[in-house]
């Protein structure tokens, strides 16, 4: 029992981990309607934004995570203008500029950067003891720092001007536009907070997963299954389905065979793709 | 105040607005009448900065707006309240109200005070003629110096109808600059100051509501007498 | 006369100079490209020189399979996950139950199939994004399962020492040679198979055209889900047994072979090349596998290249090589396939056919009862009944908003109908889009919606095949003829006015002889004289056809002349019916609809 509930500890701290990695691909669905396929290959890119600014410019964690934050918003905001924001209506164009900026961020890291595994900052700290349960410190603090992230977010959506703003274009963009909102100046807003959250995720998640080029793909596939089990735009729905997953995912690691285990989220993605595509959470678009 | 000088428009190739002036002043009711497809909509579309004219001018207090994207005529004080009443269903009717700011002059709960006790509910709960009415509140919340109305009948009922077409009265009365494209052209008529008929694309008559209601081509074609 | 025309067309003729210039244009390029694929292994003799060669064929079989998929509207991620599957299929049937080659290689192509028919039922629903997830996913899974069941396809390191195949006709398959130009044949055959998939045949006609418009195609009766389904399986059997044929050439196969971004590169050829042409898979498949290794680039560089092609393919050429070399080519001749089209000499003046008393179909009764439709709480329609006879031109009326649209979509099954009957001839049926269009039901709608990628005659010939009026030449002459076509037939349909496109709209609903023609707003964005032609052109059709016709018009005075009786909807009800006179009259619909 006290094993199980162990797992069930670790399973939510890494929900909080996935809902935070998928919580920017989710936005900019909602808002703009766009599938983002270079997400993955950005939050990877944002790794290693903040593991330069850390090394190059010998800053800690934090201000490195600031930094990446800053890049990554400025990146974001120029795929959009350039990229993702011509193709707007186009479903099949920006599915394939997605691939192809995803092909060429991948295949440019590893050159520039290799495909060793890194580290940002001291990767030493123990496990720390509650009560009876044994935490690992890394996973803890990221898991803390997602959930908490998650819950501004949430507030910054549901509760300020701005997230209301991102909502009504979310909700009608036209409409929105007749009301003097420039509803391009919010995609582009969107779209780099979206990448820029990307990367502190990708950051938090480090000294769980360390980096490298090749978590471009863990970060696409599990934000989809996220984003897509949660109902596509819904914040509240992203960190349900997290949360769910994570659970999922840790049980089935500990109780399953280990050859098995790693079909059990893609199932779970398959299934809800077959049996109900909107989502758990998927009425219309809902962003809050 | 609006101004629209010669303005041309195609759309496909085809030429949509044909060359067409009218003039709103301060204060004024204006509404436009004409059949499905006469291009009343592609009208207040040049207007409101949804297309670019392929020719002509557009002046708002005196200020050139020809050709400006949507966002940037309403702040320069047009704003469209479109066909079909679009509002944000996933936002309550407080919220959809703040998206475009609030307008200090006009009490929209005074003028449409079906809204008031679906404030904290989500607009996507409203009937029609409710949504008419927020859609109609939207867009009086921009400040607007002249508001236009696209249709503000379409697909409701004729009791709500009424009830719409009163509370447009009572914001002419208010001294608010006015534009109204309706299909329903006896109530129109009955209701506004002014009048432009358009046909085809062209302005085929204009002036006084209460001359035009009279003019014989009209009750033939529009008010099927 | 014309009708002949209209059976021999290709997908890429613009004009009737284009026409000649392209087919010869295929000839020509046909026959540069069999040589040079025939003598390749002669000049580039070294072992790296074939292997290319072989891996390029086998990539432009994979991109040939897959060109099918997206010709229908979908983009699947999985392409290259059909081909492990054939490839683990073939090895393990002959490692492990000690088959032979020849079977089974077959049934490598077998098991594609059959996993593609597994994805296809279970996902074609999904469209778009969705769709691409889904193949995505099911790739994924499918890593997963091969790595782990360690027994059979030996995990994660894979089989590998499959065996080689027995000696074709003494050649021995020790030489890549003999890959090679059995590929080719495989490649051939895949091409043929891709042709009959898209131009080649009325299956491949009509899957062009779901791909196009699925709405469209329904409304000329393609129905979506079978075909597309059957289109995914044929892509996923090209597609194993090409993998089967890579895998024993490499002589192994592991789960790194069917990584997503394998799937990736096919559909980047695809794409590139020009997924709608027939030569475009093909190119695609060379310049991609050929330029990553002339430039003998690492894995990462190649990755970087195919990255740079798709976006530069976003950017600059999104109809694919192909048309683009076609148009540069154009240019250089002057004129090709951006020629305006000059009325052709040949051509039957407008309305001059005469129409045969054998147009004459049997017009549908069409009978509702109580049909309810709605969305969530919303409910559309409330209850609608009324009945059309044999042959009358029944009016629906009614205000914006008032369900007359929805009526429509109700009746042919795309919206869905909540309770009800409908009585067709006096049965009962249930509609579904493909459904209605087979038992005789035409429709046009609001916006004319025409089939992108399509010419105006291959338009009217898919719709034609719907109920097998394609056989009837001087019928089809009369439709182009009543629907002033006959000068635009090998245009573009999205070079089409607003005006022709309706005209369009209506040639393509009434040529499978439709027993009950649906006409939904045929009059809206017309002018007067487009008004006043439409209105005769309708006359004349139900005329000649004597089918029972259903107008939903806003044009009361239109109406009025042209209909026998009709039908008030407002708010979703039936306010009133009756002849137009009574109607005109009626207080109900003066308060409801027309006003003052």
């Amino acid at each position: 029992m006290q094993l199980f509930l162990q797992q069930i500890i670790n399973g939510l701290l890494l929900g909080g981990m996935f809902a935070l990695m998928s919580i920017g691909l989710s936005m900019v669905f909602g808002i703009m309607k766009t599938v983002n396929f270079a997400y993955g290959a950005l939050y990877m890119v944002g790794g290693y934004a903040a593991y330069w600014s850390a090394e190059l410019l010998g800053l800690s964690l934090l201000p490195a995570l600031i930094c990446a934050f800053l890049i990554m918003f400025a990146v974001g905001a120029v795929i959009e203008i350039i990229g993702f924001g011509q193709f707007r209506g186009n479903d099949d164009a920006s599915l394939i500029f997605g691939l192809g900026l995803s092909l060429v961020l991948k295949g440019g890291a590893v050159l520039a950067w290799g495909s060793q595994n890194r580290f940002i900052g001291d990767n030493s700290a123990p496990a720390i003891e509650l009560g009876p349960f044994i935490v690992p410190y890394a996973r803890m603090t990221a898991g803390i720092a997602s959930l908490a992230l998650i819950g501004l977010i949430y507030l910054l959506i549901a509760r300020t001007g701005l997230g209301r703003t991102f909502r009504a274009v979310a909700d009608n963009a036209e409409r929105a536009q007749l009301l003097g909102i420039d509803p391009r100046l919010i995609n582009v807003a969107v779209f780099g907070f979206g990448t820029a959250i990307a990367a502190v995720a990708c950051v938090l998640l480090t000294p769980v997963y360390s980096l490298s080029p090749a978590v471009d793909d863990t970060a696409l596939f599990t934000a989809f299954t996220v984003v897509i089990l949660g109902g596509l735009g819904s914040i509240a729905g992203c960190l349900v389905a997290g949360l769910i997953l994570g659970v999922i995912y840790t049980l089935s690691f500990a109780y399953l065979i280990s050859n098995v285990a790693p079909i059990v989220p893609l199932l779970v993605l398959i299934l809800t793709l077959i049996l109900r595509p909107q989502g758990l959470f998927g009425q219309k678009e809902r962003l809050a | 105040m609006l101004v629209v000088e010669n303005v041309s428009s195609r759309f496909a190739g085809a030429l949509k607005i044909d060359d067409v002036s009218m003039q709103v002043g301060e204060g004024e009711f204006v509404s436009i009448l004409g059949a499905n497809g006469a291009g009343k909509t592609s009208l207040l579309g040049l207007i409101t900065g949804r297309y670019a004219p392929s020719s002509g001018r557009i002046l708002l207090e005196g200020k050139e707006i020809t050709g400006w994207p949507a966002h940037r005529v309403v702040r320069a004080g047009i704003a469209l309240a479109p066909q079909n009443h679009p509002i944000f269903t996933s936002l309550t009717v407080d919220e959809n109200l703040a998206v475009g700011g609030t307008n200090p002059d006009i009490d929209v709960f005074a003028l449409f005070p079906n809204l008031e006790r679906y404030r904290k509910a989500l607009a996507g709960r409203l009937s029609g003629g409710e949504r008419q009415m927020l859609s109609m509140a939207l867009a009086l919340g921009a400040r607007p110096r002249v508001v236009v109305f696209d249709e503000p009948s379409s697909g409701l009922a004729p009791k709500i109808i009424a009830q719409v077409f009163e509370a447009i009265r009572r914001l002419a009365d208010t001294g608010m600059t006015i534009v109204m494209v309706e299909q329903n052209a006896s109530q129109a008529l009955r209701i506004s100051d002014r009048a432009y008929v358009l046909e085809h694309g062209r302005v085929v008559l204009h002036g006084a509501s209460a001359e035009i209601s009279e003019n014989d081509h009209v009750r033939q074609a529009y008010l099927g007498v | 006369m014309m009708a002949a025309r209209l059976t021999s067309r290709t997908a890429t003729d613009a004009s009737p100079r284009g026409r000649r210039g392209v087919r010869t244009g295929h000839a020509v390029f046909g026959t540069v490209l069999a040589i040079a694929a025939l003598a390749a292994p002669q000049i580039f003799t070294s072992g790296y020189a074939l292997d290319v060669l072989v891996t390029m064929v086998l990539n432009a079989v994979m991109a040939l399979g897959l060109a099918i998929v997206v010709r229908s509207g979908r983009m699947s991620l999985a392409q290259a996950t059909f081909g492990g599957i054939g490839g683990y299929a073939s090895g393990i049937l002959m490692m492990q139950l000690g088959w032979s080659w020849w079977p089974a290689w077959f049934a490598s192509g077998v098991a594609g199939a059959a996993f593609g028919l597994l994805l296809g039922l279970t996902s074609l629903r999904l469209r778009g994004f969705y769709f691409a997830i889904a193949t995505f996913t099911f790739s994924l899974i499918a890593i997963q399962i091969l790595s782990a069941w360690r027994d059979v396809t030996g995990g994660l390191s894979g089989m590998f020492g499959l065996p080689i195949p027995p000696d074709l006709f003494g050649y021995d398959w020790l030489d890549p040679r003999v890959y090679y130009y059995f590929g080719l044949a495989v490649a051939v055959g895949a091409l043929i198979v891709c042709w009959l998939c898209t131009e080649g045949s009325r299956f491949g006609r009509r899957l062009r055209a779901l791909g196009a418009d699925e709405i469209v195609a329904g409304s000329i009766g393609v129905p979506a889900a079978p075909y597309r389904i059957l289109a995914f399986a044929i892509a996923s059997g090209v597609a194993g047994l090409a993998g089967s044929l890579n895998a024993h050439f490499i002589g192994g196969i592991s789960p790194a072979d069917i990584v997503p971004s394998a799937s990736v590169f096919i559909l980047v050829m695809v794409l590139a090349g020009g997924a709608q042409s027939l030569w475009g898979p093909v190119i695609g498949a060379i310049v991609l596998t050929g330029i990553p290794e002339v430039l003998r680039a690492s894995a990462q560089w190649s990755m970087v290249l195919y990255g740079v092609f798709l976006l530069s393919y976003v950017y600059l050429f999104r109809d694919g090589l192909v048309p683009l070399f076609q148009r540069l080519a154009g240019s250089l001749t002057g004129g090709g396939a951006t020629a305006a089209v000059a009325a052709r000499a040949d051509a039957p003046a407008p309305g001059t056919v005469r129409p045969h008393a054998h147009y004459r179909v049997e017009g549908a009764s069409l009978a509702l009862e109580n049909i309810t439709c709605g969305f969530g709480d919303y409910i559309v329609l409330d209850g609608v009944s009324f009945a059309a006879q044999k042959g009358e031109i029944f009016g629906v009326i009614g205000p914006n908003g008032a369900g007359k649209t929805t009526l429509f979509n109700t009746l042919t099954g795309i919206a869905p109908m909540r309770g009800g009957r409908l009585l067709l001839n006096g049965a009962a049926v249930r509609p579904s889009p493909s459904g209605m269009a087979q038992l005789g039901v035409g429709r046009t709608f609001q916006h004319p919606f025409v089939l992108g990628n399509h010419t105006v005659a291959q338009s009217i010939r898919v719709a034609a095949e719907a109920r097998g009026s394609i056989q009837d030449q001087d019928y089809l002459d009369w439709v182009i003829s009543v629907c002033d076509l006959a000068t635009l037939l090998d245009l573009p349909t999205d070079r089409l006015t607003h005006y022709q496109r309706r005209l369009l709209t209506i040639a393509m609903a009434i040529a499978p002889r439709p027993a009950l023609l649906l006409l939904d707003e045929p009059l809206a964005g017309m002018d007067e004289t487009e008004t006043a032609e439409l209105k005769e052109k309708i006359a004349a059709i139900h005329d000649a056809l004597a089918c029972t016709i259903l107008l939903i018009e806003h044009k009361i005075g239109v109406v009025m002349e042209l209909c026998d009786n009709l039908a008030v909807l407002d708010f979703g009800k039936i306010i009133a019916t009756g002849e137009p006179h009574a109607i005109a009259r009626d207080p109900v619909v003066i308060e409801a609809y027309l006003g003052a």
